[in-house]
């Protein structure tokens, strides 16, 4: 539990490792997406962390990177044709960040740290932890951008994850009267809350630390 | 050259293991990719 909880946190592979921001700031437009992705990224890392680390010891150090690559990319593929036969619409909205996943630096960096070295016990929990605090920065970093862009929420959209559930769930108007700034769903607009996300993380942290110190 | 062989074997089994399994879901899905 202690790993898995210092790779949501402590090591939080978006606002601590600042890895795999592609994904993060580009599909962040909408809260759906953004968990859309991040459940994406968690299965992905899950499947090739256990594969690769049940066969690390048949993998020569010759032919590991090529070995990784092939497995990531397989089921990065396998969630591709998933998505495009059961979400079709969120499918076409995520497009090219879909095969992207299979260079994010978190899923291949875990599989050479991590999933072809440890055990398999360790490795999945490495990447629960790793897939679900990726998953969570995504989350809040989707429900900022959306709430002061657009000032609606979407957790279940008509086109999108409501096909799999059956009701929709969309709020308009959150906060009454505010004027939406639109640049926030932007791509400058990523970039200005990823910053203002981490100058705050980083507040709170040395604010822990002269406490702790004290 | 012994080495060399086991890299490639692994290589190649890893290869059509994951076409394999592409194919099992692809196939699933009436071939709509």
């Amino acid at each position: 539990m202690k790993r898995i909880w210092n790779n949501i946190t402590k090591e939080n592979s978006v606002f601590v490792l600042l890895l795999g921001l592609c994904p993060a700031l580009a599909v962040t437009t909408t809260f759906e997406k953004s968990y859309v992705m991040g459940i994406c990224v968690l299965f992905v890392l899950l499947c090739s962390n256990i594969i690769i680390s049940i066969i690390r010891k048949l993998v020569p150090e010759l032919v590991k990177i090529p070995v990784f690559i092939l497995i990531i990319g397989t089921f990065v593929t396998l969630v591709e044709i998933v998505l495009k036969n059961e979400l079709p619409e969120l499918y076409s909205v995520l497009n090219i960040y879909l095969p992207l996943i299979t260079v994010n630096c978190i899923i291949f960096g875990r599989a050479l740290e991590v999933a072809s070295k440890e055990n398999v016990g360790k490795s999945i929990l490495d990447a629960i932890g790793t897939g679900l605090g990726f998953t969570l920065a995504l989350m809040i970093l989707g429900l900022t951008r959306e709430l002061l862009g657009t000032n609606t929420l979407t957790i279940m959209s008509r086109e999108g994850v409501a096909k799999l559930t059956g009701s929709s769930l969309v709020f308009g108007d959150i906060i009454p009267g505010f004027i939406p700034v639109n640049i926030m769903v932007k791509p400058a607009g990523a970039f200005l809350s990823l910053a203002f996300l981490l100058a705050f993380i980083n507040y709170i942290k040395i604010r822990r630390k002269k406490h702790v110190s004290n | 050259m012994k080495k060399n062989i086991k890299g490639i074997l692994v290589l190649t089994l890893t290869a059509l293991i994951c076409g394999a399994l592409m194919y099992l879901v692809y196939s699933y899905y009436g071939g709509n990719i």
